[in-house]
Formats: structure tokens, C-alpha cells, sequence
């Protein structure tokens, strides 16, 4: 009972769905169709920690044990923090034998949550104990562990919505933005543009002064500072207040601001000391905090950011308004809601103690009280989106500012009374300019409107219209896809570009052998896809890999199915001729409607797949007389043919003579078949291959 | 006995053409009785301390001045001693001036970063003063210090090779800290961090550190890695821009003390293993990268053995590379690694330079700079401007304060938006760190006169400034041209420190220094029949009306017929089209808002004001000749000058005053500089007495109050000079002043006396004033 047979990940697209998903075989055996008692079990589970009408809602619409076990396992990867949506399920031939497919984000959150499920749905259909809200805890550490960073994630989102191939390298951040040639890397928010030594000068707070201010981006006065006593002196020359800051690091470590005295500034210096060697002292610029983020040659995005802090009402203790402010449902610990909790820890007791106060004091009513002295989210603090309010001057100082530096993605840290007027106006200043910069206060800022930093980043990358993939070119066949594969890679070479190919033999580089082996799979075209030299693709596909693992592409230009069969389209109980055709559809799914399927007019099964097909259908055969090419040709279709000795290409009713069959190199009637000169006749006309080099290509047909 | 102050002169200067240190000595503690037996006591225990140091001699029954010498000497000696002792030798240079400030002598050396000037003369100085109080010197543990120093100030040996082949390209090159450097100027430098490029990301920087995901790449272009680094000997292939630019056997050192073995294969490796090197590199998105090498034979492609990745390395050292066949050849001349990796750093090409115009001179710089930086934006530049009201950015003011500079002039080649640069440059700057470039595609001296803010710094006469002021000059590119005043007999001598050409200008088209140079083919502007003349040899290649260039007021302001000729000729050996520079001329006026403070006109309820920053002998002789163009009855002048100024220069300014004005309005404020209240005026009266106009003479504190003054004596048909200071603030006041005075007329008569009553004491200011 509940017995998983067989587990599996798919990536997407597959024989389910065009997302990744979790195929399940489970065996039911002699358990009874749930009732209502476990439903209602469920929920009382469930439904703590899950909205409970929708969770009855969603539960309501499952059918049997095996789609409440995908159903489980949804709620539970949704709890955890996925975003996943997508179950089926299906009886299989065998009684009580079940094939489910649960859709996942993450595979290792994916297969936990499974097995958890499973162990729910075992507990609520014997009545035994679990330890939900632990396992809830486990499974959302797992997840915080693997999941891609919230900066990367809306990036990646950003990136599928606009139908740019998405693909994470290695377990960090870092991801792989369309294909081939055409492929960006980005990790969080830094991209493959934004250089090492711009991140070096933005870490380095004299070096970013001098060179904003040579672009005449407003920067508060200031120099380096060796002692205490150099400190004050600079202090003195620079006009009282100052800030004391160490030259290297960030996120406000080791700054003191607004200093006034000899004593302030001295021990500001030493308190700088423990962050950094290097110390500077600078005018202190009065006003806000503002970080704007700058995406390429525009601000996308602006937060006013302030430190934790509470208001008093005369009445309440710091303690208590503390606690009061905590008692609001936006923060909580860590990150995940959109405010952070406020701590009156060691550095919250120091930061009181400055203003004179403790915890039990009672500030006046009105009365402004810091609990931090930066003003980070984690520690408390808010942001509030004021993209709307900023001048268009400071925009253009901003982005200056992330240019001189030389990155391409930026947060800038403004010090402004009014960001709506010029900084000149009003003595503003830029003071700091980060690389990799926290997109999260734009994304949910705890006040305003959320801004879409993450599509403004995949904007940089990818200028509106391109989808960063390269043309593919998709081979499935019992027999031929390998010679088929192999011809139109080399006909592709002949029009000068650089060719990936992976077929049965290897996978080649414009023909020279860069991997061995069998290399028919998902894995070898994601190879290709990475391979930055790539500029078209050529890809065998087996059916029985489309079972087992997906497919490694999402789009195509060009699928050609070149003879099938029953037979060997996988391990055992994999191989039902109703598998076979679902993976055929799978690959003929992802033609492109501007593409085209290449399709047997002597395969029983491609009739059925022509009806698959977004794009336009081109038939070849041996008989330039088949029914199903006769009538082809006369809805105006394309085809190609064999016609008294010659390869002949038909569209509607005009026929064009392509080369003699027996000129086809390079062993006639020895090599290649027929059928594969002309299926890769026809894939080379559907991708646009100039006939001459068609031609060439049949004419020398061994290269890769 | 110490150190008054140590200076770095790293642009072009007026020691040398190369970078120099300048230590100033104050010697003047040292009592008259002190100084000989000192010098001697000093020979003695140096002699012994340091005997590689050849001291020089010291002759029996010297004067002060000649022992100060001496010591000045003996100070220099010791420094370059150090130096050498550091592993330096600067070059051979060594200058030793006495000012005429008694015991101030300046020594001035080659200088080096890695030679901590600064550090080692203040070595020598604590040696000295060992000597003069008689206690122990530790030589030892000072050189060990200075050691410390001089590494750290070192660049790496990559960034060193570098910048050597920047160098001997012609490419500029300033030290930014922390190792980085800027390669060119502006929209045209690079940037480069040992040896990482701009081009260098930070992901793929992090990548190479991530074996699994280096292992994917690299295998995605058919190359394998080995499971972890090999420490043991292998290949190194280094990959610049899309080449090979070396590769070596490198093999670990063995013992302790030992260095690695290289040899150099570059010759011998086989293309499909460069092919590879080169996929590689590519493939992590480095465009300089080393790549490490596991294989049996690198004359052999790698696939046939079995040859593996170890690790690939993102701005690799060079040091390996930079000793190659310097040893086999016994040559010296090593493979060109650093000049492969400055091709990838320039892969346009080019020496990394936007246009740079210098411009010197005492008087009509800033209109000059001007002129130019309006042409320069005419013909579709992004112009970076210096002068002494700012720094300008496109048009864009970023500063007001006065940055005729090197620093200002250092901050503009450091944009990158700038695509051109137009720097004012004074002797200020000049004295204290040199210019701010090695080269200029134009200088231009305006003029030297009778000088200007002489007596400070050490510069006394207009020969000795025209010295100084020679130096942009010498700092003028072979391809370069220097634009000279032929008529100013301290300016037409500097043409023989030019490397590249001469263009000289002059109102006189029979100037003979004009004539000559014309003569010899060279090129000239000169002004003729009431039209600007720009001449190559006899053709006359444009010929510009007057009355088409508004600055000159038809002609008629003859300073600005000067500036005009010294920009049209700056402009067309800046190489600018004749149309852009008409263009520029015509377009380019006197009003306020595009050169505040120049000669600006105001009209002023029926008078006429003229606001100018002018402040020297020079510039009010000028003014005063522009003033014979305008008809005006009475003229009223408001003046002041600063206390740094000499004494006879006051004077003299008294003089032309009341030799061209009816009424005078002096005033000070905070600008007196070190001189006592008053006592400016009192110059200023002394040489006021002798000019024979003027009729009534005032003495006002503060510059508001004075041009109040003036604006409240103003009647119409008067001509009203106003010198300012600030020249922002005065020109504002007085607008301010107009626009009250007009909203005053459109009040109801009822009401329009009373402001003028309220109004009037805050300007009427007693004749006798507070000048006494």
C-alpha cells in the first residue's frame, strides 16, 4: 500500500507537461478509495498552515488515493516556498498500479516532499501521529538551502516569462540565460558584463569618491584619515559634522555618522579600526538614505530606506514599543515576510544607549528612538518605494555615478533631504555605490509598490525581441537520426556558422569530437547549449530518453521524425506504443509555429503527429505519389520526394529538382539511405539552408 | 635643521620632463656659528657610516650661502644613496636651488614610486640631525624600514611590465591606488588591475574557483579536467585577446629557497593545443587568462594522450613569462607578453589619448579656455573643462572653485565620458605637482606681460614666471602644436622647448617674429583690415571678419582681438574644420553666462557696466585700452586687489586707475592675505595721486557695499567697470540690484519713493570710509 515503484525526475518539457515534474509509479494495491474521514484528516493537518476553504477546494477536485498523494505533495513544496502547481494522474494497465507526475522547482524539495507525503497521507489513512509542523520546518530549510536567492529567482522568473531558456549552473546562483552564441550568465544581481575590477572600486569608498566625482556626481568632501588625531584634524578641515567610516566593506559596518566632538571622533575611528585598516573621514551629509537601483543606463527602481526605530507615546517603555512593533504580522524572523523582527540585542542596547535612553525608558510622545543606527531590512528596517518621487537629474547623477565605476548593475546610495530636487540644490550626496545589490526592498518593499527589477535586469541582457536561443534542430528516429543529424550539421557548417552537434556518435564542435559515446540525451544538448561558441544546434533525440529525462530544449526550429517504430524505446514497461507516440508528441510540441515537423508519409504514426505540430509539416517519401503527400501538396504543402532518380523538392504543385540520388556521397547505396538524404533534405529547406549548400552537403556526407 | 615640505611632480614640470622629486630644505635653524663645524662634522661620520657615498668637497673658509650649498649637496647624495640601496637607480638628475628665502634651498631628484622619496629623505634628515646632536645613528635598521617601504610601494612585476609597454606605446598612465591603473585618458583610457582588463567578470572570475562548474564548461568545448589542481610540473599556456601569447614548462620549486623552473615552449606547442588553450578561455568568458596544462607532449594535440586541465587562471601573474628568452637569448629582449596583453587591453588599438589643449599665459586664459571648449563641443565632443571658475563637464558646472589645477585637470582625464579636455593651467599648479599630462595636443600662452602674482612662491620676475609658464609648453606632443604670442618678447622664446610645431598669432600681421616664422613655411593667425588672418606660409588659408566675432565687439576690444587669434589658431591645430571654427567664434559671446567675470557688458538704466576679473598691471592696461572703444563720458571704476600682489604692482595699478578714470571705488575684504587693514589702500592711493583723471576717490570695506556704491553714483551715459572677485556673486548682486530697481519703477508712484529712502543708507556709504 502506498508502495512508490518507481521515482523519477523529469525536466521540462515531457510526456507530461511542459514544466519539470516528479513521475511517480505507485501501487495502491488493496487500499479502499478514500473517503471523506481522510480528507477531513488532512485538512485538520493541512489546513493549519494552508488557507483551509482552498485547501478544501483543491482537494475537493482529486480523484483518487494516488492524485491525493500529488496534491499532498504540491501543499507541502508550496509550504516549503515553491511555486508549483501542476499534478496529474493516470491508471496504468496493471489494476492498482498508478503513474503520477507532480510538478517541481527544486528536485531535491520536490522528492522530499514526496516522500513526506507519503508518510502524511500513511498516518492519516491508518490514524497514526505526525509531527507536521516539524516536517514543514525541515522541509522549508531544505528549501531556503537550494532554492535559488530571492534577487536570482525573480531574475529567473523574469527570464521565463519572456521565453528565455532558463538554466541553473551548479548549485549557487548562478544561472544560464539562453543558449549557445546568444547565452548571458548572471549571478544574483551581477552579470557576466559587470567587471571584477568595477566591483573592486566599489568596494573601495576613496577610489569611488575620486571617480564619481570626476563625472561630477555630488560626493561629500573627505580624505583618508591614519590616527585619531589625523581624524579630527581632517574633521576640522572638513567642516564639523563628519562621518568616520572604514574605506573598504559595506552593509554599514564600522560607520559612524554625524560626529561633533574630538572624543565622537576618535572613537569613531577606533570603532572603524576593527572593520578595516584603511579609514576615511567625510562630510556629513544630513538627510535620508536612499538606494536606487540602476539597471544599464536607467534607475529602476528607488527605496527611502529607514534604520528600526520606534515613535513614542509618552506612555509605553522601549521595551514595550518594541514588542508593540514586533506584534505586527509583516516581520517575523528571518526573511520571510517582508519586514524583519526589531532586536533589542547588544547592538540595540548600544545604539539606545547613545540617545540616552534603556529599555525601560519612556520616550515622549512623538518622540523618533533608533534601535539601529544602518538601515538594513535584516535588522529591522524598512523600505518604502519612492521609484516615482525621484528627480530626473538625481536619476541621471545615479546612473553616471554606476557608469564611471563600470557597473552595469547597480544600488546607489544617496544621502538627500528631497529626492525629488537635484542633489546640488539641496548639498545631497552619492556616498556609496554597490555591486551585486539586494533587489529585495524593490521587490517587496514594506511600503509602495513593488517594482519589477528582476524583468528591468533579463531588459539588460536581452533587449526586447530577442529570446536568447539559438536555432535547433531536433533528429528522432529508431533508425537514421544519427546520419540525418550528421548531414544537416554539415550542411548548417557550410553556411559558416558554428554548429553544435550531439547525436548516437559523439557530440561534436563543427565536426571536431568533443564528447564520445552516446550522446543522444539531454545532457549532451544542454552541453551544447552552454557551449558559448554555438551558434545553431543539432540534436539526436531518443524516445526513450524523452521517458526517462525530458527533453534538454524547449523550442525547436525544426523536427524531423525519420522512421519509427514499436521496438526499443526504453527500459521495459516504458516500451507501449502509447508511450512511444506521447514522447514523439513531446518533441513535436516544441516546434516553433514559424518552424517546421519533417514527418514519414510511410510512418504509421505520423499522421498523428502532423495534428501536434504548431508549425508548418513537411513530408517526405519515396513515392512522390503517396496519398498523404498528394494531398499535402494540394492544401499547398511542402514535401520531398524521390523522382526518377533525382531528390525533388515539392511545394503545392511546383517541383524543383535538388540533385541527383546517386550523386549522394559518399558510398552510394552502401551508407545512407534513401530516406535519410531526403529527410535531411527537407530539414535543411524547412531551416532556410540555401539549396547549393544542401546540395554540397549531400554531396560529401561524412562530416559531423 | 628640516624638512619643509616634499613633493611629487609626476606630470611634465619645471625640473624636467619626466617625474621629480622636489625636497625643500629649511636650513635656517642653524645657527651662523653652527654651519661649518656642522658640514664637517657631517663629511666626517657619513664618510665612515656610508663610504659608497662620495661626498662632495668641502673648501676651507666658506660663506654661509656656500655651506647651505654644501649641505644641500651632501642631503641629495645621501637620498639617491638610499635609493640605490633600496635597488633603485632613478636617472641621473640631481638640481639644487637656493630661493630667496635665506636657509630655504630646494633638491630636487628623479623621482620613483618605489623609491619612497619621501621616506628616504626624511631617513637622511634624522641621520643629519644624529650627526648634529651628536647620538648614535641605527643605519641598518633605517635601511630595513625604508626595505619595508620601498616593497610596498613597488608595483607588482606584472603591473610594472605594463605599464612599460603602455609607455613605449605612448600610452599615459596614472596609478589610481590599490594596484589599479588607468591606461589613456578619458573616453579613451582602460582600466587595468594587475593584470585583469576591464573586460575581466566578476562571475567569471568566481567560476574559475568552482571546479564542477569549470569541469561542465570546459567540457561543453570538448576539454577535460583533471580531478583536483596539479602541483606538480606541467604547462602553462598564457591567452590574451584571442591569442597565445606564451607558453611555458613550469615545474615547482625545489627547497626551501629555490624559484620555480621555466622554460619557455611558446615555439614548440602544437596549434591544436593553442586552439584549445584559446577554447578554453572562451569558454569561461576570460579574455586573459593562463591556462594550466596536464600533458605528456604539448608538440602533440591533446586529445591523442589523454591531456587534461589542471586549472585555468583569471589575470595571471607574468613573472614567469617576463624572464622567457631573456635568459636563452643573453639579449635581454624577452617575448613581448606584456605588449600581447596591452593589444588585448586595446584591442581598437591606438594610444588611449582624447585631444588635450593646455592653456597658460597672465591674462585672457580663461576666455581662451572657453573659446576652445565651446569649439571642441561644436564639433560634437564631450568636452571636459578646467579654469578658475570651475570645473565644466559638457557645459555642466561640477565645481566653482578656482581649478585651473593639475587635480582638477587630472579629475577631467579621468572621466570617461570626456572626449576631449580644455585645461586651464596656472603656475600654481605647475609648481606644486607639474602638469597634469605627459602630453598635450596644444598649448597656448596668451601673453606673459609684466606678469602677475609675482613675489609668491619663489618667483619673482616676469623672466622667471615665463619659466615656469614654458613648462606647458615643453609639455606640448610631438604631433603637438604650441600657439605663442609673437608680440610678447617673454612668450615668442619658448618655441624652442617645443617638440612638435609652433603656431604664433598676433594682432600685427608684420609682427617680424610673425613674419619670420611665416617665412619658413610656419603657420600664423594674425588680425588685418578689420579680419581675422589664419596663414600656412604665404597661403592665406581663412580670412574671418571682425564683426562676425561678437567677443571683440566688431574689433574693437583689441585684448579680445588677441584671445580670438590665439583660439582660431588653437582650434585649427587642434585639426577643427574652418566652418566649425567660424562657427565657434561667431557663436561664442562676451555676455555673462557663458564666460562670467571676462569683459562682460550690463546695461545698467542708461549706464554701462563692464564686469572683468582682471587684477594685474597687464589686464587693467588691457582693459583700459578696450575702454577707448566705448564713448562714454565719465567712467567709475570699483577695484580691488588682493594683499598677495607686490607692492609696486599696487602702485602701479593706482597709477593706471587714475590715469583712466573720474571716480574710484576701493574696496577690501577678506581677500588681504597676510597684509595689514589698509594697507592695500594705502598703496593703491600712493599710485591713484600720480594718474592725473581721476577727481574723486573711495574707500569701501566689503565688496557689496562698494558695488552699491557704485550703482547708487552710476548716471546715464556713465561706463561703470566693476572688477569682481566673486565673480559669480557680483554678477548676481548686481542683477538682483536691476531687478529690484525695475520692480521699483512698475510700483504706484505713491509708493516708489519709499524703498529708494529705506533703501539708499545700506549703499550710501561715507565718503570718508573705512580706509583711513
Amino acid at each position: 500500500m502506498l508502495d512508490i515503484g518507481r521515482i523519477r525526475a523529469l525536466r521540462g518539457p515531457n510526456i507530461w507537461a511542459e514544466r519539470p515534474v516528479i513521475e511517480i509509479t505507485l501501487e495502491l494495491g488493496e487500499i479502499p478509495e478514500h473517503g471523506p474521514d481522510l480528507l477531513e484528516r488532512l485538512a485538520s493537518w493541512l489546513s493549519s498552515l494552508a488557507e483551509r476553504g482552498a485547501f478544501l477546494e483543491r482537494m475537493g477536485q482529486v480523484a483518487n488515493l494516488a492524485d491525493t498523494l500529488a496534491q499532498v505533495a504540491l501543499e507541502l513544496q508550496t509550504l516549503a516556498g515553491s511555486r508549483v502547481s501542476f499534478r496529474q494522474t493516470q491508471p496504468s494497465r496493471i489494476a492498482g498500479l498508478y503513474l503520477v507526475a507532480c510538478e517541481y522547482d527544486e528536485v531535491t524539495v520536490g522528492l522530499a516532499c514526496v516522500d513526506s507525503a507519503r508518510a502524511l497521507l500513511g498516518a492519516a489513512l491508518h490514524g497514526g501521529a505526525f509531527d507536521l509542523a516539524g516536517e514543514i520546518a525541515r522541509l522549508r530549510t531544505l528549501c531556503q538551502e537550494v532554492h535559488l536567492g530571492p534577487s536570482t529567482a525573480a531574475i529567473a522568473r523574469a527570464a521565463r516569462a519572456r521565453g528565455i531558456p532558463v538554466r541553473r549552473l551548479g548549485r549557487d546562483n548562478l544561472l544560464l540565460l539562453g543558449q549557445g552564441f546568444h547565452q548571458r550568465r548572471v549571478w544574483t544581481a551581477e552579470t557576466d558584463r559587470t567587471g571584477a575590477i568595477a566591483e573592486a572600486i566599489a568596494q573601495d569608498k576613496d577610489l569611488t569618491r575620486l571617480l564619481l566625482r570626476s563625472v561630477g556626481v555630488p560626493v561629500p568632501e573627505g580624505r583618508p584619515v591614519s590616527s585619531p588625531g589625523d581624524a579630527w584634524a581632517a574633521a576640522q578641515a572638513l567642516g564639523l559634522p563628519v562621518v568616520i567610516k572604514p574605506r573598504f566593506g559595506n552593509h554599514g559596518r564600522g560607520i559612524s555618522a554625524n560626529l561633533r566632538t574630538q572624543e565622537s571622533v576618535e572613537k569613531a575611528f577606533s570603532a572603524a579600526l576593527a572593520e578595516s585598516p584603511d579609514i576615511l573621514c567625510e562630510h556629513h551629509i544630513p538627510g535620508s538614505d536612499h538606494r536606487l537601483l540602476v539597471v544599464g543606463e536607467r534607475v529602476v527602481a528607488a527605496a527611502l530606506r529607514e534604520p528600526a526605530q520606534v515613535i513614542g507615546d509618552g506612555v509605553a517603555s522601549l521595551a514595550e514599543l518594541v514588542d508593540r512593533a514586533n506584534g505586527d504580522p509583516r516581520r517575523s524572523e528571518g526573511h520571510a515576510t517582508v519586514l524583519s523582527l526589531i532586536k533589542l540585542d547588544v547592538i540595540g542596547l548600544a545604539v539606545l544607549a547613545e540617545q540616552g535612553y534603556t529599555p525601560d525608558s519612556i520616550p515622549a510622545a512623538g518622540a523618533r528612538v533608533l534601535i539601529r543606527n544602518t538601515a538594513n531590512l535584516s535588522t529591522g528596517g524598512t523600505a518604502t518605494d519612492i521609484t516615482d518621487l525621484v528627480h530626473p537629474e538625481v536619476a541621471a547623477r545615479v546612473v553616471d555615478a554606476a557608469r564611471v565605476v563600470g557597473l552595469d548593475i547597480a544600488g546607489v546610495d544617496v544621502l538627500a533631504q528631497d529626492i525629488g530636487q537635484p542633489l546640488e540644490d539641496q548639498g545631497g550626496a552619492v556616498v556609496e555605490v554597490n555591486a551585486g545589490p539586494g533587489l529585495r526592498m524593490h521587490l517587496e518593499p514594506s511600503a509602495g509598490t513593488p517594482r519589477p527589477v528582476g524583468e528591468a535586469i533579463v531588459d539588460l541582457l536581452f533587449p526586447p525581441g530577442q529570446d536568447g536561443c539559438i536555432p535547433v534542430a531536433a533528429v528522432t528516429g529508431e533508425t537514421g537520426a544519427t546520419a540525418i543529424s550528421g548531414l544537416v550539421a554539415g550542411m548548417l557548417r557550410r553556411t559558416g556558422a558554428h554548429v553544435g552537434l550531439t547525436n548516437g556518435e559523439g557530440r561534436f564542435l563543427d565536426g571536431r569530437r568533443v564528447g564520445d559515446g552516446d550522446c543522444a540525451t539531454p545532457d549532451a544538448a544542454c552541453a551544447v547549449f552552454l557551449n558559448p561558441r554555438v551558434e545553431v544546434a543539432v540534436l539526436e533525440v531518443q524516445p526513450g530518453e524523452i521517458l526517462e529525462q525530458g527533453l534538454g530544449f524547449d523550442r525547436c526550429q525544426v523536427a524531423v521524425v525519420a522512421a519509427a517504430g514499436g521496438g526499443q524505446v526504453g527500459p521495459q514497461g516504458d516500451a507501449t506504443p502509447d508511450n512511444l507516440t506521447r514522447a514523439l508528441r513531446c518533441l513535436v510540441g516544441t516546434v516553433v509555429a514559424e518552424g517546421a515537423v519533417i514527418l514519414n508519409a510511410g510512418n504509421p504514426l505520423a499522421a498523428g503527429l502532423a495534428s501536434h505540430c504548431r508549425g508548418s509539416v513537411l513530408w517526405f517519401a519515396r513515392d512522390a505519389e503517396h496519398p498523404i503527400v498528394q494531398r499535402h501538396r494540394a492544401q499547398d504543402g511542402r514535401a520531398v520526394v524521390e523522382r526518377a532518380g533525382f531528390i525533388v523538392l515539392a511545394n503545392g504543385q511546383a517541383e524543383q529538382r535538388l540533385l541527383p540520388l546517386a550523386a549522394v556521397g559518399p558510398k552510394p547505396g552502401s551508407g545512407l539511405q534513401v530516406e535519410e538524404a531526403l529527410a535531411a533534405a527537407a530539414a535543411a529547406w524547412a531551416l532556410g539552408i540555401p539549396l547549393s549548400q544542401i546540395r554540397a552537403g549531400l554531396e560529401d556526407s561524412d562530416t559531423h | 635643521m628640516e624638512i619643509e615640505r616634499v613633493r611629487s611632480l609626476l606630470g611634465t614640470n619645471v625640473w624636467a620632463d619626466f617625474p621629480v622629486a622636489e625636497v625643500w630644505l629649511d636650513l635656517s635653524g642653524i645657527a651662523e656659528g653652527e654651519l661649518d663645524g656642522l658640514c664637517r662634522r657631517i663629511r666626517s661620520r657619513v664618510g665612515a657610516l656610508l663610504p659608497a657615498c662620495r661626498l662632495p668637497r668641502l673648501g676651507a673658509g666658506q660663506d654661509r650661502l656656500a655651506l647651505e650649498l654644501w649641505l644641500a649637496r651632501t642631503f641629495a647624495r645621501l637620498t639617491l644613496t638610499l635609493g640605490t640601496h633600496l635597488g633603485g637607480s632613478g636617472k641621473d638628475f640631481l638640481r639644487i636651488r637656493q630661493l630667496g628665502q635665506p636657509g630655504l634651498v630646494i633638491v630636487a631628484f628623479a623621482y620613483r614610486q618605489e623609491l619612497v622619496p619621501r621616506a628616504c629623505a626624511e631617513a637622511v634628515m634624522d641621520l643629519l640631525i644624529a650627526v648634529r646632536t651628536d647620538v648614535p645613528f641605527d643605519l641598518p635598521a633605517a635601511l630595513a624600514e625604508l626595505g619595508v617601504a620601498a616593497e610596498q610601494a613597488r608595483p607588482t612585476p606584472s603591473a610594472a611590465a605594463l605599464e612599460g609597454a603602455a609607455r613605449a606605446r605612448g600610452i599615459p598612465v596614472r596609478h589610481l591606488g590599490s594596484g589599479l591603473l588607468q591606461l589613456g585618458h578619458g573616453a579613451r583610457q582602460v582600466r587595468a588591475l594587475n593584470t585583469c582588463s576591464e573586460r575581466l567578470g566578476v562571475v567569471a572570475q568566481w567560476v574559475t574557483g568552482e571546479r564542477d562548474l569549470m569541469g561542465d564548461l570546459l567540457a561543453s568545448v570538448g576539454i577535460a579536467c583533471t580531478e583536483a589542481p596539479v602541483a606538480g610540473p606541467h604547462y602553462r599556456v598564457l591567452v590574451a585577446g584571442g591569442r597565445v601569447a606564451a607558453t611555458i614548462r613550469w615545474e615547482p620549486p625545489t627547497g626551501a629557497a629555490g624559484a620555480a623552473q621555466v622554460t619557455d615552449l611558446s615555439d614548440l606547442v602544437h596549434p591544436e593545443v593553442c586552439a584549445r588553450a584559446l577554447d578554453a578561455a572562451r569558454a569561461m568568458a576570460l579574455d586573459i587568462a593562463e591556462i594550466r596544462l596536464v600533458v605528456d607532449d604539448p608538440s602533440r594535440p591533446l586529445e591523442a594522450q589523454g591531456g587534461r586541465v589542471s586549472e585555468v587562471v583569471a589575470g595571471p601573474p607574468l613573472d614567469a613569462y617576463l624572464t622567457l628568452g631573456k635568459i636563452q637569448s643573453g639579449t635581454g629582449a624577452g617575448r613581448p607578453v606584456a605588449e600581447i596583453l596591452l593589444d588585448a587591453l586595446f584591442p581598437e588599438g591606438g594610444n588611449g589619448r582624447i585631444p588635450v589643449a593646455a592653456v597658460s599665459g597672465t591674462n585672457g586664459k580663461t576666455t581662451v579656455t572657453r573659446l576652445l571648449s565651446h569649439a571642441l563641443t561644436l564639433s560634437g565632443r564631450h568636452v571636459g573643462m578646467t579654469c578658475t571658475d570651475g570645473i565644466y563637464l559638457a557645459g555642466r558646472r561640477i565645481d566653482t572653485d578656482d581649478c585651473a589645477g593639475p587635480k582638477s585637470a587630472r579629475l577631467v582625464l579621468l572621466n570617461p565620458q570626456v572626449e576631449a579636455a580644455v585645461l586651464e593651467t596656472a603656475r600654481g599648479g605647475i609648481l606644486r605637482e607639474g602638469l597634469a599630462f605627459d602630453a598635450c595636443d596644444l598649448a597656448v600662452v596668451t601673453n606673459i606681460g609684466e606678469g602677475d602674482h609675482l613675489g609668491i612662491g619663489g618667483i619673482e620676475t616676469a623672466e622667471q614666471l615665463a619659466e615656469v609658464k614654458q613648462t606647458v609648453v615643453r609639455g606640448v606632443a610631438p604631433w603637438g602644436t604650441a600657439v605663442l604670442n609673437a608680440a610678447d618678447p617673454l612668450v615668442v622664446p619658448m618655441a624652442r622647448h617645443c617638440r612638435g610645431s609652433v603656431l604664433y598669432f598676433a594682432r600685427d600681421g608684420r609682427n617680424p617674429v610673425l613674419v619670420r616664422h611665416r617665412r619658413r613655411g610656419g603657420r600664423v593667425a594674425f588680425a588685418r583690415d578689420g579680419a581675422l588672418i589664419l596663414a600656412t606660409g604665404r597661403d592665406e588659408v581663412a580670412s574671418i571678419g571682425f564683426e562676425g566675432i561678437p567677443l571683440t565687439r566688431g574689433g574693437r576690444t583689441l585684448f579680445q582681438v588677441e584671445n580670438a587669434l590665439a583660439c582660431a589658431g588653437g582650434m585649427w591645430a587642434l585639426g577643427l574644420p574652418l566652418d566649425t571654427i567660424r562657427a565657434a567664434l561667431a557663436t561664442f559671446g562676451g555676455d555673462t553666462d557663458k564666460s562670467p567675470g571676462r569683459f562682460n557688458v550690463l546695461g545698467l538704466n542708461g549706464a554701462t557696466a563692464i564686469f572683468d576679473y582682471g587684477h594685474n598691471p597687464s589686464s587693467l592696461l588691457a582693459m583700459v585700452e578696450a575702454l577707448g572703444g566705448f564713448p562714454h563720458r565719465r567712467r567709475i571704476a570699483v577695484y580691488s586687489a588682493a594683499g598677495d600682489r607686490r607692492d609696486i604692482d599696487m602702485i602701479r595699478q593706482g597709477e593706471i586707475l587714475g590715469a583712466a578714470f573720474d571716480q574710484v571705488i576701493l574696496y577690501e575684504d577678506h581677500y588681504v592675505r597676510g597684509r595689514l587693514p589698509g594697507e592695500i589702500m594705502a598703496l593703491f592711493h600712493q599710485g591713484l595721486g600720480a594718474g592725473g583723471r581721476v577727481a574723486e576717490v573711495q574707500a569701501i570695506h566689503g565688496w557689496e557695499n562698494a558695488v552699491e556704491a557704485a550703482l547708487w553714483a552710476a548716471q546715464p551715459g556713465d561706463l561703470l567697470l566693476i572688477q569682481a572677485d566673486q565673480i559669480d556673486a557680483t554678477v548676481a548682486f548686481v542683477r538682483d540690484r536691476l531687478a529690484a530697481d525695475q520692480a521699483r519703477r512698475e510700483l504706484p508712484i505713491s509708493q516708489a519713493g519709499a524703498p529708494f529712502e529705506h533703501g539708499a543708507p545700506a549703499g550710501r556709504v561715507d565718503p570718508s570710509g573705512t580706509a583711513s
